[in-house]
């Protein structure tokens, strides 16, 4: 599944460490997420969505 | 809501897992057999069943003596295995989780195909060896499996991008 945080990231403003504390995960799954090395469940997934006010489509793609 | 133990116990417990764990291993390897160290661990211990080599079978509550260097070493091994396996880390989330699952089927799994290579291929006295080794494999493999992945998660992202 591939994502586009990053550059929601970078249009937000918002920095690996400060995504990771509002989503309560550790900076490195935030990093294994960006790399398409893991795949977030459902409700990581959704929480990231109400972070940047998107839609999970906008954000994931699979 | 993922039953852990707290973070506090995993330092102290992954150290006495595989110290006791290498201890294990050099009293088989260099040590059993040896008198001295089997008269000072023999002693008189509680007993719900027991049965001398070609004796009859002793239930109930009774005393019997035993060597308890191996029962002392499995207790830790099983104990601080688990506590060390099943410790929450600092920053735990569902990747963690994750990657504790992976080790645990992998174990799982090798354990397993190492048990049916013993059962097929091991006979003779040996193989009770074999037996009793494979109660900690799995113990073992989870914990170097869990570890390394760790260790390469904390390792991967050393640089934020």
């Amino acid at each position: 599944m591939k994502n586009k945080i990053r550059v929601y990231r970078s249009i937000h403003k918002v920095s690996q460490q400060d995504l990771a504390d509002r989503l309560k995960v550790s900076r490195q799954t935030i990093n294994a997420i960006e790399n398409d090395k893991y795949s977030p469940s459902l409700e990581l997934a959704l929480k990231m969505t109400k972070l940047f006010d998107c839609k999970v489509e906008d954000l994931f793609e699979l | 809501m993922t039953l852990l133990f707290p973070n506090r116990l995993k330092a102290f417990s992954r150290f006495m897992f595989y110290f006791s764990f290498l201890f294990g291993v050099v009293y088989l390897v260099f040590l059993e057999g040896d008198q001295q160290i089997e008269a000072l661990f023999t002693i008189q211990v509680p007993a719900l069943l027991s049965a001398e080599l070609f004796g009859d079978l002793k239930a109930g509550w009774q005393w019997v003596e035993a060597m308890v260097i191996d029962e002392f070493l499995s207790v830790l091994i099983i104990v601080f295995g688990i506590l060390a396996g099943f410790s929450r880390e600092k920053h735990e989330d569902e990747l963690i989780d994750k990657m504790r699952n992976d080790s645990l089927r992998w174990s799982l799994f090798i354990n397993y195909g190492f048990l049916l290579l013993t059962l097929l291929g091991v006979y003779g006295m040996i193989y009770l060896s074999f037996m009793f080794a494979q109660l900690f494999l799995i113990l073992f493999l989870f914990n170097i499996i869990f570890d390394i992945k760790l260790f390469r998660h904390y390792k991967s992202a050393g640089n934020e991008e």
